[in-house]
């Protein structure tokens, strides 16, 4: 991919006789694209490159102004040059373009009323563009038996035209390897080699990458609707800290699904599938739609004023507020305004406090990479963190980046990066470096130069000593092999990347990374570094952190003891995963009040006195701040049904009834109000409304719905024959059809131009095919060198010696993965792994089967397992890893493993097959829900809070 | 004068002869098959239901009077979960009829739509679904499409080889 935007090596191409600047940088048929003209193609992708496959985007080239004849050639795969004469409109290559899709239709089925492509399929929309109108085959079609890839990706293989678009996306872009081609001639089919879930955590782009309906998204089709039926809404992946753009669409009041929502600095075109497939939490059957502790005057109809009456006798009292980092910006702030700072708690462990303190310093100092950075990279370091499984798409663009040597190896030989199987061809197995420090096998090994396999104990005085190498050029005798080489190639790297993260928990290992890094970016100005925190707001928390925020403990401590005069607690979106069972049990046993404001059950709102429905991502207005301090907005995709409502309308309320002297007591009907509100009280405050405000009054509102929308005047007529009016929103997007052209949005709900149908239509609102968009909103950052005030960084807890690492899958991380029963079915079977000589001297076997019994560090709670032992041959030591389902994220400082009867493999077993089939209920059960409630549209004529509907 | 004199003996002429109009209620005009009026879903030689819940006739009509959800049944065929015709909306244009890719969606020569209540003329898919194939008599969309259904396996629909063998060598 070119790095930038604005590079001026244009040229002068004439494409049917009418001049055009085109850029050198890209083939032809990206330039042709980016004039925002059409021209056919399928197996070319933006950022995949050209192999001239499919024959589609066939133009005649001329010699001169004089030349009649032309010669065919395939625009993708031919170079931009200086007063080229092309044209797409003569009959030669017209002709050429049509017949090739015909070939293509001999074997394709007559499937597109069924095919969940339908309606957004680029072979359709390349078929109607080239005007190749009947089919012409009147033989026999060939026919393929599909195969059962999982739960996320259906195939059908009849549709394909074998662009091999799936397997270079899979095998070479995303580095999977369970996926192929086989067979010969004209009876090739992709897919596995034989039946079962694929394994890539990237699978789910295959939906988009495939230009036809062989792939679709499983869960949508379960619940399917055409895209031209959606209404969407521009959103940010709520799962992890990078922030990927995404588009969720809705019908009939349920949210559908995710598609990848282009952001060149950030996702670019691809998503994880944890965030394209683990939406379905919004629609979980433990949401909360009611509220508790609060008797409506009318049932079924909760107002203000019944939200006052219940909160009154609070009025004046103490509440200690405890955020988190999976709510909104907004409603993190407003509590902690609310409460006020002495009261506030992030909703981290003393332990997490020490990590977020260091992490705000830090960024004082390192702005983090985009994604787009990263991928320009010529080294990686990663030092003890799984970024396949804590920022899925990072690890995407690290093995991006780690191409870069075969393209600068084919540069060298004159061929250009889009020249994708020619650059393969020269690279081979040629990648750049990339290290890992870590204590657990993970996913990217097999791409690393080096994986360095140690306890995190070592991990740190490696770091030391770098550090004390580079400070005092000392030699590099006291170090192995593998390190010097990675002390001297991060040295001679022109763009070297490192990257660390919370997740190992060890705050000895997360300074001596911080002080690594800020050594070496005084040796090396070209020194990226991004410390990736744990969640989908993580950094926007920090932001709010100051020297009173309070730990976790400390909110405890505060609440049990009776001197301190607290009344209650007010718990924001936080389900307290963090504690352990003791102090569970302390807050069960507290007569405080406890209000909870979130979307679905957990083990607080179990014990919670008041709960407020709060809505979730999809149905909420507001902000997060991704790893790198951007702050991203997400939409509402469809009015929440009353009374869920997004917190900070809670909080309002909140305020209003407990807090009614506090400045932000007011009544606040849209998010631009609260941030007008906001910015009165703080200057501070970063997002100015004024600015976006007069940008808003620029641009008219922009329709979440497709023009060609159906059912306007039948999906409600079962409730009223009369029209319901369409609900009025509360921020720049109608819940309609109608609204302002799509092309001046800066956040587009959905892509759509004519003629393109699919997401392939990006690059009609590109500046250049895979650069920025036209319309980009300028990136808003956290400027963290304004929090002036250095906080006295609190004394970390004495580092337990680990002795099990947990290896913490993608799929089970947090509240809002668990709410996904497909999730709870990707888990296969508990696994150890260990050294031969750690399994010697236990006496053990490997492949057996194992009880394993963990003692949690910090409070010596003891759990028993059953998993397999299995031998990782890279291992030393006594080092002990594994993947075992339902183990708490903890520091694991005694572990003892014996080999497991019979009877409890049995019984393991046995809850292994209870787990997977109450998923799978469940997984029934929602669908059933979903389509009961499709044909009642709760009618709501404004989106805004209660007493608006 | 010559002219006024012929209106008049054309107007006396018409006197004699017989009238186009009918007596509606009492006497009903002849409308042929293809008339357009109340829509039916119809159903396959065999009895299933055609319509395949692919929204192309929603899509198509100009007063957005359809609206449906689809489902897969448990025989790998796709209905609709439910479908609503809104009929007091419809303006029997039948371009619903011209997109159905399975012939489910038809018209019928029944006009007789008059209700006292709106909300009566709001149909479900019990009220449109008929036991025959109206017009089409032939037509079963799954034979042509490529996908598999309970009891007709890939390979054995209309025009279609059968499935191909990955592993085998043969060019
Ligand atoms: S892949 Fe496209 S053209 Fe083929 S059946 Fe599906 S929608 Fe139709
Ligand atoms: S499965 Fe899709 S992406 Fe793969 S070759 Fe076939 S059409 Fe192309
Ligand atoms: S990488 Fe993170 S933000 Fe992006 S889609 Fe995956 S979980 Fe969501
Ligand atoms: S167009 Fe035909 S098959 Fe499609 S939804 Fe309408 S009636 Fe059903
Ligand atoms: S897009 Fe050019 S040959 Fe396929």
């Amino acid at each position: 991919m070119s790095d930038d935007n604005n590079t001026p090596n244009t040229v002068t191409v004439y494409i049917d006789d009418q001049p055009y600047q085109v850029s050198t940088d890209d083939n032809l048929l990206a330039g042709v694209l980016s004039q925002k003209l059409n021209l056919p193609y399928f197996c070319w992708h933006p950022s995949m490159g050209s192999v001239g496959a499919c024959r589609q985007c066939a133009v005649t080239q001329y010699q001169d102004e004089n030349d009649q004849r032309g010669r065919l050639v395939m625009a993708c795969t031919t170079p931009v040059t200086d007063g080229m004469r092309i044209s797409l409109k003569d009959s030669q290559s017209e002709t050429f373009r049509e017949q090739v899709i015909s070939a293509m239709m001999t074997n394709h089925p007559h499937d597109c009323p069924v095919c969940a492509e339908g309606g957004e399929c680029h072979l359709q929309d390349m078929t109607v563009m080239t005007g190749h109108s009947t089919r012409e085959y009147k033989g026999d079609k060939r026919t393929f038996v599909n195969q059962n890839l999982g739960e996320f990706v259906g195939h059908e293989m009849n549709r394909c035209i074998t662009c091999y678009r799936c397997v270079r996306y899979y095998k070479d872009y995303a580095g999977g390897t369970d996926f192929g081609v086989y067979g010969t001639s004209n009876k090739v089919c992709f897919g596995r080699q034989e039946e079962g879930q694929l394994e890539s955590e990237f699978s789910g782009n295959l939906i988009e990458v495939c230009p036809t309906g062989v792939f679709t998204n499983k869960l949508f089709s379960a619940h399917y609707t055409r895209k031209w039926d959606l209404q969407s809404a521009p959103s940010i992946c709520s799962f992890c800290s990078v922030g990927c753009n995404t588009s969720v669409g809705e019908r009939y009041g349920s949210v559908r699904r995710v598609m990848n929502r282009y952001n060149y600095d950030i996702n670019g075109y691809f998503l994880c599938d944890k965030g394209r497939f683990g939406i379905g939490f919004v629609n979980g059957l433990t949401r909360i739609r009611k509220t508790k502790g609060i008797s409506p005057q009318f049932p079924n109809k909760l107002s203000r004023l019944d939200v006052s009456k219940a909160l009154v006798h609070f009025k004046g009292k103490h509440f200690i507020g405890v955020g988190s980092a999976r709510a909104s910006f907004e409603a993190n702030y407003y509590l902690q305004q609310l409460v006020g700072k002495k009261q506030f708690s992030l909703g981290y462990s003393h332990n997490e406090m020490v990590f977020a303190e260091q992490h705000q310093q830090f960024l004082k100092h390192h702005k983090a990479p985009s994604l787009a950075e990263i991928e320009q990279s010529d080294f990686v370091l990663i030092i003890d963190e799984d970024i396949t499984q804590i920022a899925p798409r990072i690890a995407l663009s690290v093995r991006q980046a780690l191409r870069n040597a075969s393209i600068e190896q084919a540069e060298k030989l004159g061929v250009p990066s889009w020249q994708d199987s020619a650059v393969r061809t020269i690279g081979g197995n040629t990648l750049s470096p990339l290290y890992l420090l870590q204590s657990k096998a993970t996913k990217l090994d097999d791409v690393a130069e080096a994986v360095i396999l140690q306890k995190t104990q070592d991990t740190i005085e490696l770091l030391h000593l770098f550090t004390t190498l580079l400070q005092n050029n000392h030699e590099l005798s006291k170090l192995s092999d593998d390190n010097v080489s990675l002390l001297n190639k991060l040295l001679a790297a022109k763009k070297p990347l490192i990257v660390g993260g919370w997740s190992h928990q060890s705050s000895a290992l997360f300074s001596a990374t911080i002080e690594f890094i800020a050594v070496l970016s005084k040796a090396k100005h070209t020194l990226r570094a991004c410390l990736l925190p744990p969640e989908a707001n993580s950094i926007g928390q920090l932001a709010l952190m100051d020297e009173n925020s309070l730990s976790i403990e400390q909110v405890l401590y505060k609440v049990m003891d009776t001197e301190d005069e607290i009344d209650g607690l007010i718990l924001l979106e936080n389900d307290f995963a963090v504690l352990n069972d003791a102090q569970l049990n302390c807050l069960k046993e507290t007569d405080k009040t406890i209000i909870c404001l979130d979307h679905s059950d957990n083990q607080i709102t179990a014990l919670a006195d008041i709960i407020f429905p709060a809505a979730p991502i999809t149905e909420s207005d507001g902000h997060l701040v991704n790893y790198q301090g951007q702050i991203q907005a997400f939409y509402q995709v469809h009015p929440s049904v009353l009374p869920v409502q997004e917190s900070w309308r809670w909080l309002s309320l909140i305020a209003k009834a407990i807090y009614p002297k506090h400045a932000l007591a007011q009544e606040v009907d849209s998010l631009a109000e609260l941030h007008q509100l906001f910015f009165q009280q703080d200057a501070n405050w970063p997002l100015n409304t004024a600015a976006n405000a007069n940008d808003a009054k620029a641009i008219k509102a922009i329709a979440r719905e497709p023009h060609r929308a159906s059912g306007r005047t039948a999906k409600m007529a079962n409730i009223s024959v009369h029209e319901a009016k369409v609900s009025q929103s509360t921020d720049n997007y109608r819940f309609s059809m109608e609204g302002g052209d799509l092309n001046h949005a800066t956040e587009m709900p959905f892509t759509w131009s004519p003629g393109w149908n699919s997401n392939q239509s990006i690059h009609q609102f590109q500046r250049k095919v895979a650069g920025q968009l036209t319309h980009q909103a300028n990136a808003q950052f956290i400027d963290f060198t304004d929090i002036k005030r250095v906080i006295e960084p609190r004394t970390p807890l004495s580092e337990h010696q680990q002795c099990f690492y947990p290896q913490i899958p993608w799929h089970r991380s947090g509240l809002q993965s668990s709410l996904n029963p497909e999730f709870a079915l990707l888990h296969q079977v508990n696994k150890v792994f260990m050294s031969s000589t750690e399994i010697a001297k236990r006496q053990l076997m490997e492949n057996h089967w194992v009880s394993l019994e963990l003692t949690a560090a910090c409070t010596g709670e003891k759990r028993q397992y059953i998993a397999q032992l299995l031998l990782d041959e890279k291992l030393t030591g006594d080092l002990i890893y594994g993947d075992i389902d339902q183990l708490p994220d903890r520091i694991y400082s005694e572990v003892s493993v014996s080999i497991a009867s019979a009877q409890q493999v049995e019984s393991y077993q046995n809850r292994c097959q209870q787990l997977r089939q109450k998923a799978n209920q469940d997984k029934a059960l929602i669908l059933e829900k979903l389509k009961v409630q499709d044909a009642y549209i709760p009618i709501r004529l404004v989106s805004g809070g209660l007493d608006n509907a | 004068m010559f002219s006024q004199l012929r209106t008049m003996w054309l107007v006396l002429k018409h006197t004699f002869t017989k009238a186009d109009t009918v007596e509606y209620p009492e006497q009903k005009p002849y409308l042929a098959p293809r008339y357009r009026g109340r829509i039916v879903l119809t159903r396959e030689p065999n009895g299933e239901e055609r319509c395949v819940a692919c929204n192309l006739c929603a899509v198509a009509c100009p007063v957005d009077c359809i609206a449906l959800q689809q489902t897969i049944d448990d025989d790998g065929r796709k209905r609709a979960e439910f479908f609503r015709i809104n009929f007091s909306r419809c303006i029997l244009c039948g371009f619903c009829e011209e997109a159905c890719p399975t012939y489910a969606i038809q018209l019928t020569p029944d006009v007789e739509l008059a209700e006292y209540d709106r909300q009566n003329l709001v149909y479900e898919k019990e009220h449109l679904l008929i036991k025959g194939v109206g017009k089409y008599p032939d037509y079963s969309f799954y034979q042509q499409s490529g996908i598999k259904i309970k009891d007709k396996d890939k390979g054995e629909g209309v025009q279609e080889k059968p499935p191909i063998d990955v592993k085998g060598l043969m060019p």
